[in-house]
């Protein structure tokens, strides 16, 4: 008996030791995969921003000085890569997320069965990934006569001789933005579906009964006041995307950096640094600065969204 | 009810539970025992090599005439021979030769043969064999064997076109007769000619009459494995291993040859030859246990001789079903009234050959209709005067009076859709169904009735008739293939009795899932989960190789036959799927000894960074490398003093051009560019371009497509002092100026995504290309067959010579700088480059994947024995005589890129050009003064501390130069 006894209280003390620390347990493993994968990497990325790095023999501490060459001595980051960034960012990032909203809400009024499927196709371009969009598109863009555009131009009048989209360097800007905002409806269009759909019906009526006489004052007063949180991670969504997206350039045109770097943002002026001149620190560096640009963002779409009565 | 249905399903997942426990107890104790496998396929041929030839010879004793040479007659590659063959009597005669190859090599062995002044190409295929020592590879899958050419070979000579591939009959006088042959690829040994009388194939009846008093064979049925076949005329025939538990031998545990590979035994005189004994004189069925996977709504044909005569008509093109993917069926020659063959008691010899006869006026008749359509697309594209091969659009609002210009064309269009349409049919009637695998043909149909249901729009409408991969022509060109392949995969063949039952051919359900899930489990096991990574041990040397399974797993065969027994290092293989992880395991300190496959700029980026051993370290490395290899090859992989790579692939920039096309323009091969803009207004006024690697890719333009400009001028892109660029040097200047001038003054096509696609249609009927689109046009269209060639590429005349400058480095081979076996690591590279281990590497990769899986070694000897007919041969390796590339630089990349930029500018845009140039100086300049400073070429101030070397290679070639006349 007394055996079976200490066994138990043995359990029952180790279980209650760990019930003390639940929140930590519980934690446990998204804390190891956030530090491992996110925490670690920003960190050795911050520090390797501070060295020459070449990826193959080992960084020497050089200070400030990729920053410094950045914002003075990089010709390619003033006047191609930050202007195209700071343009690509606010046009697919606002404009997508605007896109994404009124879509969502549209997509709101129509019956079950084909706002399934309507969503499902929208949403689609953003789940296939950049191959497909590749293969699209590059097919639309094609620099011969019988890609799509071309054809119709052509066909149209409009054009004498082909066009070579993709690289020239002053469309690609353009065709990188269209192709983005095709593919802009991802998991923040869904969110916010999601959260128009669950408004509460009441809410409607009352607003009714105070004097709401239109869909548009309907959206104002009440959908988006109901739908914060989501519209928050809607926009969390739309910036990060904007940025990291920035890979589209080069995969339409299938060449890094972009023809006349008239596609080249940041995160592509990183990429061609570390893995083209093996720059591993200045590409450090670059991205550090996109980390910094992304954050600010984010305070400030915070601030906008930021449900007052729950603060 | 709920209470049933859950209690049902309970049970259910309950006894899923257990029978999955239980196989993996079976699994577990069944996996990795090797030597059951083994037992699973141990086999002895019957007949020896010499018994083989014997008894094929004696079928030719009662020859009318012959002509014997003891111990053989060499033959020399393009040399003409004659010989005299006397036969008593005037008549017809087929002629057959017995003959052998000196090199064990892959060549399709084409013979041209005059008899009584009748000139006709034939293939004589060699009879190779596959050795029987085969062995289990410690993960249990069964090696595939070695092959070897038997000691003769035997064939009638056969109509090469002819799908029938029967004998072709020759008118021969009473005396002597002058027969002349000429190999084309290879020196061949002449063993005998002789003269048979043509037997004629007797009908089923007439058969059945000849051995009237024979009874049918009542034992068991003999089964004969399609895998184990005594010879093949085609050292690419293979078996193969499907994973498919019907079929025999079936192992989960490991991958065992089963059965014939479809992909392999397709091409028409393709031919297997079996031995079987049978125990009585007696009349047999024979039966297939047979998959046809690819042709939908087609059959795939074959001939079966027994002792090399085909018995009756019966046994001529049996067609054999469509059975979808992965799935076996029987089949009884016959069918539905099923034929017998009479054999005696003993050996036979029974051979299934692949033939299309059935096929043989359908294919012929649409390579003629494709070639109608194409010159008519030609013509209508000359009347409007633009095409997909020129950049110039056509005005799509112009209505044409095309009758004006060929009044014809309506009743030409409504001809060729009635003859494809009739072809269709005919294709169809073969099998009472729907030609699925021909589908193409009427898509092709459709394109004609919608090209000629617009009259006026017709020149307007020529992407529907031949121009680019959509229109009529290539629909059908693309049924061609499919018509011509004959696949079928044999896992065996029963000889049998009337109402012997066949094994089943297909599992049920519950063997398939106990497959699956035997295969699943096995999975697990520790065997399949070895890392084949970085060895821990430190006497093994680690290579990395940038190729796909295909390529490594040859590697590590003859590796390990070969390298490691004669030298006893062993090696370990691994496959590094992106360069970059190169880079990335260099930071963990995991490199290799070796990466083979690399591309070849890598090197000198590694070794800028310390990170590529100097392979002048080795004393004799210059010396080795000069015997067999071009040494212009090193000049990317050279960095200051040192060479940090070897050539291992080379490409090829050659001109290809369409000789019926130049020849209806009336236009000559072009010797020089001068030439080639000579022929610019021919070629446009017919609506007509020239294709150069510079429009593949519209949005850069790399180094090695405009390098041979700049080159073959005199030209370099570096200062003498490798600091800066040097595009404002005259010579330099001119070959810009020609690269660009081609596009904007003389209206060269400047996107062309797929040359392939514009030469194969005709309207880009010359331009340079390389390798991949030789191999296209080599494989994959046949309606092109013989109508194109090769020549060296365009060059520029400097002091009245020809330079012909073009780049072909592709991939290479280095050692890294922190291996510890260095004279392991260079022991290897020398033997993996060596001619010999080239020349068997290369002749496995085709004789195991396939004439696509050409290998272009860097090794000029080794290419000299590379499967190409012999004239693309020397036209290729004179063009590497010309080879020129461009030494690396730490800032090589701004180069490209400024005159990749520039180029668009100049011609996409229409810039002008001089300041184009100036502003990719500026901007290379002050890029390479940065990256230079990185490496201490520059001190922070911007004063130039030291050269860089450029001459390195051009340096090492003179010494050896002067090394080796000293010698003399």
């Amino acid at each position: 008996m007394t055996a079976v006894r200490v066994i138990k209280n043995g359990i029952s003390s180790i279980i209650g030791k760990m019930d003390k620390h639940a929140v930590f347990w519980l934690q446990l493993p998204f804390i190891v995969l956030f530090l491992l994968f996110i925490i670690i990497p920003t960190v050795v990325a911050f520090v390797l921003s501070f060295t020459d790095f070449n990826s193959i023999q080992s960084p020497n501490w050089v200070g400030a000085e990729n920053y410094i060459n950045i914002l003075t001595n990089d010709d390619v980051f003033a006047g191609h890569a930050l202007p195209n960034t700071i343009k690509f960012a606010i046009i697919v990032g606002v404009f997508g997320y605007i896109l994404s909203f009124v879509l969502a809400w549209i997509l709101a009024q129509v019956p079950r069965v084909p706002r399934t499927i309507l969503a499902a196709m929208l949403y689609l371009p953003s789940m296939t990934g950049p191959t497909m969009m590749q293969n699209v598109w590059q097919i639309v863009f094609a620099g011969d006569k019988v890609g799509y555009l071309n054809a119709l131009l052509l066909k149209l009048d409009i054009i004498q001789t082909p066009i070579i989209w993709l690289s020239d360097s002053n469309y690609i800007m353009t065709i990188m933005i269209v192709v983005s905002l095709w593919s802009c409806m991802g998991i923040g269009f869904l969110s916010m579906l999601a959260g128009i759909l669950n408004v509460n019906r009441e809410l409607y009526e009352a607003a009714h009964i105070d004097g709401v006489s239109n869909r548009l004052q309907e959206v104002i007063y009440v959908t988006i006041p109901a739908i914060k949180p989501h519209m928050m991670f809607g926009a969390i969504m739309s910036i990060v995307n904007a940025f990291q997206n920035a890979n589209i350039g080069v995969q339409l045109s299938g060449a890094n950096p972009t023809p006349g770097y008239g596609g080249q943002l940041l995160i592509t002026h990183a990429d061609e640094h570390a893995f083209v001149r093996y720059e591993m620190g200045y590409s450090a560096a670059i991205s550090v600065i996109v980390l910094i640009i992304i954050w600010v963002i984010s305070q400030l779409s915070k601030k906008v969204f930021k449900d007052k009565e729950a603060a | 009810m709920k209470k049933v249905a859950k209690a049902a399903s309970a049970l259910l997942a309950v006894l899923l539970a257990i029978w999955v426990a239980a196989t993996a107890v079976i699994t577990s104790a069944e996996a990795g025992d090797l030597d059951s496998l083994a037992a699973q396929i141990q086999r002895e041929y019957i007949l020896s090599d010499d018994e083989l030839a014997e008894t094929q010879l004696s079928l030719l004793k009662g020859a009318a005439g012959s002509l014997e040479f003891d111990g053989g007659r060499e033959l020399a590659a393009e040399e003409e021979y004659e010989f005299s063959l006397e036969v008593d009597k005037a008549g017809e005669y087929w002629i057959a030769a017995v003959y052998a190859a000196y090199e064990d090599n892959a060549f399709e062995n084409q013979v041209q043969v005059g008899v009584n002044s009748d000139v006709r190409t034939v293939v004589l295929p060699f009879l190779w064999a596959d050795t029987r020592d085969d062995l289990i590879d410690r993960y249990g899958n069964e090696i595939q064997p070695e092959q070897y050419q038997l000691p003769y070979s035997i064939y009638y000579f056969e109509e090469y076109e002819d799908f029938t591939r029967s004998p072709i009959e020759y008118e021969l006088n009473e005396g002597e007769n002058i027969i002349t042959i000429v190999p084309m690829n290879q020196r061949i040994k002449l063993f005998a000619l002789y003269a048979v009388e043509p037997h004629e194939t007797p009908d089923y009846e007439e058969y059945l009459a000849m051995h009237s008093g024979a009874e049918d064979y009542s034992g068991q049925a003999i089964t004969i494995q399609g895998e184990y076949f005594r010879a093949k005329n085609d050292s690419a025939i293979r078996a193969a291993s499907v994973q498919n538990a019907s079929l025999t031998p079936y192992s989960p545990y490991g991958k065992l040859l089963n059965a014939t590979d479809d992909k392999a035994n397709k091409r028409i005189g393709q031919e297997l030859h079996y031995e079987v004994e049978v125990p009585e004189d007696a009349f047999y069925y024979l039966s297939f246990k047979f998959s046809q996977p690819l042709k939908t709504g087609g059959l795939s044909y074959r001939t079966v001789e027994v002792d090399g005569e085909v018995p009756h008509t019966g046994l001529m093109d049996i067609g054999f079903r469509n059975t979808g993917m992965n799935t076996y069926e029987n089949y009884t020659a016959g069918g539905d009234e099923p034929v017998r063959i009479y054999l005696t008691a003993g050996i036979h010899i029974i051979s299934i050959k692949v033939t299309a006869g059935p096929v043989d006026g359908p294919y012929h008749r649409l390579i003629d209709v494709i070639a109608d359509i194409n010159e008519t697309g030609l013509t209508l594209s000359r009347i409007r005067g633009s095409s997909s091969g020129s950049d110039k659009a056509t005005d799509s609002n112009r209505t044409w009076d095309v009758f004006q210009y060929m009044p014809d064309i309506i009743d030409r269009t409504q001809g060729w859709i009635d003859e494809l349409t009739d072809i269709y049919n005919e294709l169809g009637g073969l099998t009472d169904g729907d030609p699925s695998f021909a589908a193409d043909i009427m898509l092709a149909v459709q394109n004609l009735e919608r090209f000629m249901s617009k009259p006026r729009e017709i020149p307007n409408r020529l992407n529907l008739l031949n121009d680019g991969s959509n229109s009529a022509a290539q629909l059908a060109a693309k049924s061609l293939l499919n018509i011509y392949d004959q696949n079928v995969s044999f896992d065996c063949m029963y000889l049998h009795s009337a109402d012997e039952e066949l094994p089943s051919p297909s599992t049920n359900i519950f063997e398939r899932a106990d497959a699956s899930l035997r295969q699943f489990l096995f999975s697990f096991s520790p065997i399949m989960n070895e890392s084949d990574g970085v060895s821990e041990d430190a006497d093994t040397l680690t290579v990395w190789v940038n190729k796909s399974s295909a390529y490594v797993e040859t590697m590590r065969r003859i590796t390990s036959e070969d390298f490691t027994m004669k030298t006893g290092i062993d090696v370990s293989f691994a496959i590094m799927p992106d360069e970059k992880k190169v880079t990335m395991a260099n930071s963990t300190g995991d490199t290799p000894d070796i990466a083979l496959g690399l591309s070849y700029y890598r090197p000198a980026e590694f070794a800028m960074r310390g990170m590529a051993l100097n392979l002048l370290e080795f004393d004799d490395f210059i010396d080795w490398y000069a015997e067999e290899f071009n040494l212009e090859t090193l000049t990317p992989m050279a960095y200051e003093d040192g060479i940090y790579g070897a050539a291992e692939t080379l490409d090829y920039y050659v001109l290809f051009y369409r000789k019926d096309i130049l020849d209806s323009l009336g236009l000559s091969v072009p010797d020089t560019w001068d030439d080639v803009k000579a022929m610019m207004p021919t070629l446009l006024s017919n609506a007509m371009n020239f294709y150069l690697p510079l429009a593949k890719n519209p949005s850069y333009k790399g180094l090695e497509t405009f390098s041979c400009f700049i080159t073959q001028n005199g030209g370099d892109l570096y200062t003498a002092d490798g600091c800066y660029a040097n595009f404002s040097d005259p010579n330099t200047l001119k070959g810009l100026k020609e690269m660009t001038e081609l596009y904007s003054v003389y209206g060269m096509a400047q996107n062309v995504p797929e040359f392939f696609n514009a030469f194969r249609s005709g309207y880009i009927p010359i331009g340079v290309a390389t390798s991949e689109v030789y191999v296209k046009l080599k494989m994959s269209a046949p309606e092109l067959n013989g109508l194109w060639d090769i020549a060296l590429a365009p060059g520029t005349v400097v002091d009245g010579e020809i330079r012909r400058d073009q780049p072909a480095d592709t991939t290479v081979a280095m050692i890294f700088s922190n291996t510890k076996m260095k004279d392991e690591a260079y022991e290897f590279l020398k033997w993996w480059l060596s001619s010999e281990t080239q020349i068997k590497y290369a002749d496995e990769m085709i004789t195991r994947y396939g004439s696509d899986y050409i290998w272009n070694t860097a090794n000029l000897d080794a290419f000299a024995q590379m499967a190409y007919p012999l004239a693309h041969r020397e036209i290729i390796l004179e063009q590497w005589q010309y080879q020129k590339e461009i030494l690396r630089h730490p800032a090589s990349y701004i180069i490209e890129r400024s005159l990749s930029n520039a180029w668009i500018q100049i011609v996409t845009e229409g810039q002008s050009f001089r300041p184009m140039i100036d502003e990719a100086t500026l901007v290379s300049n002050r890029e390479m003064q940065r990256k230079l400073t990185e490496f201490g070429y520059f001190d922070e101030d911007g004063n130039k501390l030291k050269d860089y070397n450029i001459n390195i290679v051009n340096d090492i070639i003179a010494e050896w130069e002067a090394r080796k006349e000293a010698e003399q």
